[in-house]
Formats: C-alpha cells, structure tokens, sequence
C-alpha cells in the first residue's frame, strides 16, 4: 500500500470512528427520564 | 388504539443503525471501493456530508412530527406537512409500496445466506473449488440448473420459507418486542462477528509463498490507493489550458464539463444513499414512535456513525483483502458484482483457511443478520399503515401483509432466470428511493419552510447541527437527488423500460411483474383515499 493510500484509509477510519464514538458517547451519557415513544402528545 | 412505543433511546438507534446495516455494507461498498481505489473516499464523504446526512436528519424530523399526529407512514405525515394540498398524500404512497417491492426480492436473497450458513457448517460446498463450481453451486441452488449439486429448487425453497417465517414472527411481536428486541441483541452480535472476520483477514499472512505480493496490505491497497485519473481526466484538464492560453473560451468550457468523471460521483452517491436507507419510509416510520421532545439530531447521527463503521471500517476490510490474498488482483476485479463477491469469492477464500467451515457459518450468519434487521425494517411501513388507518390489530396487519407478501415472493423466486428481481430493483431499490427522497426533501425545506423545519429538527436536540445545513438542506441536497434521478432516468431507466437487456423469452415475464407493480401501485393510492374517507366519516360523527 503507498503513503498517500495508508493516509487515506487512516483518516476515513479517524473520522467513522470518531464521529461514531463521540455520538454514542452523548447519546448515552443523556438522562432517559422516560422511555421514549408515545407520538400522540400532539393534536391533530 | 394505543400507539406502540419504543423502550429506550438506544433501542431506536439500533433498530435504524439494524435497518441501514445490510449486504451493501459488506459487498456492495467492498466492490466499489475496489474498483476505484482511495480516489472513491473523496466523492463518498462529500456525499455523507451533502446528502446521506441531511436526508438522515430529515426523515427522523418528519417521522417524530408525523407521529405527533398519529401517523407512522408517509401519506399521513405528508398531509400533515401540506395540509392545503389534497393531493400530497398520495405521493406518500410510494414510502409504503417501495419497501414492499424491496422486500419481495430481499426476503428470497437472505434466505440464501441462511441456507449458506447451513451449508457452510454440513460443508456441503467443500467439494466445489473453481469459481465455476461455485458459480454452478448457487445456480442450482436457485434452481436456474439441474446439476451434480441441486437438482431443483427444494432447498432454496425450504429456506426462503424458514426466513420468512422468522420475519413475521418478529413483526408480529411489534415494535419494542419484536423489531427492537432483534436488533438490541443482532447489532452487537453482527458487530463482534465483523471484528472476529477483520482479525482473521489481517492475520492471513502471505499464504501463496510463490507470490509474496499477494499480501493483506496488498489487498488493503487495493482499495485504498488513490488513482486520480478515475476522478479526474487529466487529458481533459490540459486541454482545458491550452484553450483558455490560447483565447477560446467555448473549447475551453467544453472541456471544462469533462475535467472531472461523473460516473465516480453518481457511484458515491447511489451508495450513500441506499446504505443509509433513507428514501425508503424506513425511517419516517421508525422515528414516528419517538415523543415529541425526543432527540433526533444526535440519534441520526449516531446512527449513520454507526453504519459507517460497519461499512467503511469492517465492511472494506474482508472481502477484498482476503480475495487479494488467495488470488490477486486480476481475480478480485472479476469477482466485481455483489453476488459474485459474497457467493463465490468469500466461500473460495474460507475453503483455503484453516476452521473454515467455522469461518463460513460466521461469515453468512453476519450477513443473514444484517440482511433481516433489514428486512423487518422493509415491512414495517406496510404494516403500520394498515394499523394506523384501519385500526386494525398488530396480528391482523402482519397476517395481511404477510400472506400478500408471501404470494408476491414468487415472483422473485421463481422469475429470477428471467431478471424478476433486477427488475424489481429498478423500480424498488432505485426509482422509488430517489423519487421518494426528492418529494420529501423539498417537502421539508421549500413546502414546510425551512424555519419552521430548522426549529423542529432542534426540538428536544442534544446537539447543534451546524448552520450551513439549512442552505444545504434546502438547495444542494435536493439539486444532487435531482441529477441522481435524472442520470439514473436516462442511462438505466431509459433502457430498461424499453426492455433493451431483455431476453425476447423473458419479455412476457417482466412485462407481467411490471403489471403487477402497477397493480400494487393502484392498490396502495385506493388504500389511502380509502383511509382518508373513513379519518373525515370520523371527524363528521365522532
């Protein structure tokens, strides 16, 4: 594989990886007061 | 009738992640990739960023604001979003028959990995060696030939039913017990088995000691190394200046048009998009059981991130650089189509490696997983539709779209040898997802307006999307699915609707399940008026 190759498959993987990790991590770090769901605490 | 609900936050992520994750992951991007080399990450990303990204955040945004007024499909969160037009909902019809017309030919296809899957560990293709024996080996398992290894149809059969079956039992026990449940415990599990595949893959060494170039790092090559001239045409680029040197503006710009080369964006583009399954109305009806002060921009996110990972990090990293290892390049760019990859490259590979009938159940139970988290997702906007506007029961939904379906499956089955299932991909997995993605997009930025659809998407949000994608939601997104449907209209749906690849023997066939398309069409614009007819009978006399 040449340098520019290596340097492109590390920085899509940083990305994914990064973009992944940092959102999972706020997503669970979040409070679930209660279960999400329901949809109908609108009028129509 | 109470509305179902989801049980957590992460329940929803995963079941949209479930939905997103599937063959393309693992076979579609791994070819693509492939045949473009590290050059394909630049129009990939920025079609993450300008068009998979904001179609994610749309959809959950319309799902969470249609559920609000007791819709989980298209047709009624249309309405809900124009509700001036009489005739929007309507074209939410296409968010209900395109994942049925998906899910006839998907159902028939995952079942040959759980018949694979078996296969693997009885080792009942141990035998087969060649590439041509392989090929042999999945032609008579789908009963397009009588050979030395299936003498008909049966067993591809007794799969497609065992698969099918497993679907409705998992949509006949709902949203939080059924389709939530599946994939709270096949996401991490199709996770863990990537990982196990990634780490046998980059330990296989140099196994051909006559070709020490046939390495993993070889084979990670092939995909990663740029080649510039597969996204850009430097003759063109030079002409480009001589002209512009020379004072001739119109030769200038004529050359101008073909500096960069349209194919490798519109690929990058077509596989953004059906890997993150939007288009689909998958979404719209998942998130329309979020509350209203649930988050969506996070959960999008999340959820893109999360099938990224299985994509471009685990999916790029088994498929070719083990067929690089055992065969070189020449055979990895024959091995180019989804089927060839995952039915014929990956079974040789797994013949030459030691636990192979281990690795093989492994590989084809990933694949099963990602392809019914899938499928599941494919029924649902089908299935909700029919609860939500005839109040039917749960159990009577599934047992009307199952028996339906499973009618419809035979077309896919047993039209396969004359391009059924082709067919039904054109217009299922093709048409109706840019259409439907193009409807919605402008629905949410031009018809809904887009602050009003800004403020909605932060209701409840955990984080702040970046101001640039209101311009991007409400211009660039819609003019690149604009152009996709516009391309895919001339250079394949031209020639396909005039049956141009069509055996003469197999036109009468594909003509039939163009009819029964249309039929299916008819019967789901009835529903609908059927449906509103009955929602202003209840308005009159509640």
């Amino acid at each position: 594989m040449t340098k520019t190759g290596w340097a492109i498959m590390i920085i899509s993987w940083a990305v994914i990886l990064g973009a992944f990790v940092f959102s999972l991590a706020r997503t669970l770090s979040q409070p679930e007061d209660d279960p999400p769901g329901g949809g109908t605490d609108r009028k129509p | 009738m109470a509305k179902e609900q989801w049980g957590s936050r992460l329940g929803v992520i995963m079941a949209v992640a479930g939905s997103a994750i599937g063959l393309g992951n693992f076979l579609r991007f791994p070819g693509l990739a492939a045949r473009y080399g590290g050059a394909f990450m630049i129009p990939y990303f920025t079609a993450l960023l300008l068009l998979g990204l904001p179609l994610m955040w749309i959809e959950w945004t319309i799902g969470r604001f249609g559920g609000g007024f007791g819709h989980s499909t298209a047709p009624g969160m249309f309405h809900s979003m124009w509700e001036k037009n009489r005739f929007i909902k309507y074209f939410g019809a296409i968010g209900i028959l395109g994942p049925v017309l998906i899910f006839i030919y998907y159902v028939y296809i995952e079942s040959w990995l759980l018949g694979y899957s078996v296969f693997a560990g009885t080792g009942r293709y141990a035998a087969c060696a060649t590439a041509g024996q392989f090929k042999a080996f999945l032609n008579g398992y789908r009963g397009l030939e009588a050979n030395a290894y299936f003498s008909g149809i049966g067993w591809a059969y007794f799969f497609f039913v065992l698969t099918f079956a497993a679907n409705i039992w998992v949509l006949f026990h709902g949203i939080r017990k059924g389709i939530q449940r599946l994939c709270e415990w096949a996401m991490p599990v199709l996770m863990v088995m990537a990982v196990v595949l990634v780490v046998r893959v980059f330990t296989l060494g140099t196994p051909d000691p006559a070709h020490p170039e046939r390495n993993v790092l070889n084979g990670l090559g092939m995909m990663w190394n740029p080649d510039w001239a597969k996204l850009v045409d430097f003759e063109a680029w030079h002409r480009l200046q001589a002209h512009w040197q020379a004072g001739e503006p119109a030769a200038a710009a004529a050359a101008a048009l073909r500096v960069v080369r349209s194919r490798i964006w519109l690929d990058a583009a077509g596989q953004v998009f059906f890997t993150l399954s939007v288009g689909i109305g998958v979404i719209l009806t998942y998130a329309s059981y979020l509350k209203r002060k649930d988050d969506v921009a996070l959960s999008g996110l999340t959820a893109a991130a999360a099938n990224e990972v299985a994509e471009v990090v685990l999916g790029g990293s088994i498929v070719i650089p083990a067929a690089f290892v055992f065969f070189g390049a020449g055979a990895v760019v024959a091995f180019a189509s989804l089927f060839d990859l995952g039915f014929v490259a990956m079974p040789m590979v797994l013949q030459h490696i030691a636990f192979s009938r281990f690795f093989g159940v492994l590989w084809y139970a990933l694949l099963f997983i990602a392809g019914i988290t899938s499928s599941v997702s494919l029924a649902q906007p089908a299935v909700a539709f029919l609860e939500d506007e005839f109040d039917l029961s749960r159990g009577k939904a599934v047992a009307i779209f199952a028996v339906a379906t499973f009618i419809l499956c035979h077309m896919a089955i047993f039209g396969l040898a004359y391009g059924v299932v082709d067919e039904l991909d054109f217009w299922g997995g093709t048409f109706c997802l840019v259409l439907f993605g193009t409807v919605e997009t402008i629905l949410f930025g031009w018809v809904f307006g887009m602050d009003r659809a800004w403020t909605e998407l932060h209701v409840g949000s955990d984080i702040t999307i970046p101001r640039i994608y209101r311009w991007i939601i409400r211009y660039v997104t819609p003019l690149i699915l604009a152009v996709i449907l516009a391309v895919y209209l001339v250079q394949d749906g031209w020639p396909l609707l005039w049956m141009a690849a069509v055996a003469p023997r197999a036109k009468p066939v594909i003509l039939l399940t163009r009819m029964v398309i249309i039929l299916l069409l008819t019967a789901v614009l009835v529903l609908v008026r059927l449906a509103w007819r009955r929602r202003r009978a209840r308005e009159v006399s509640p």
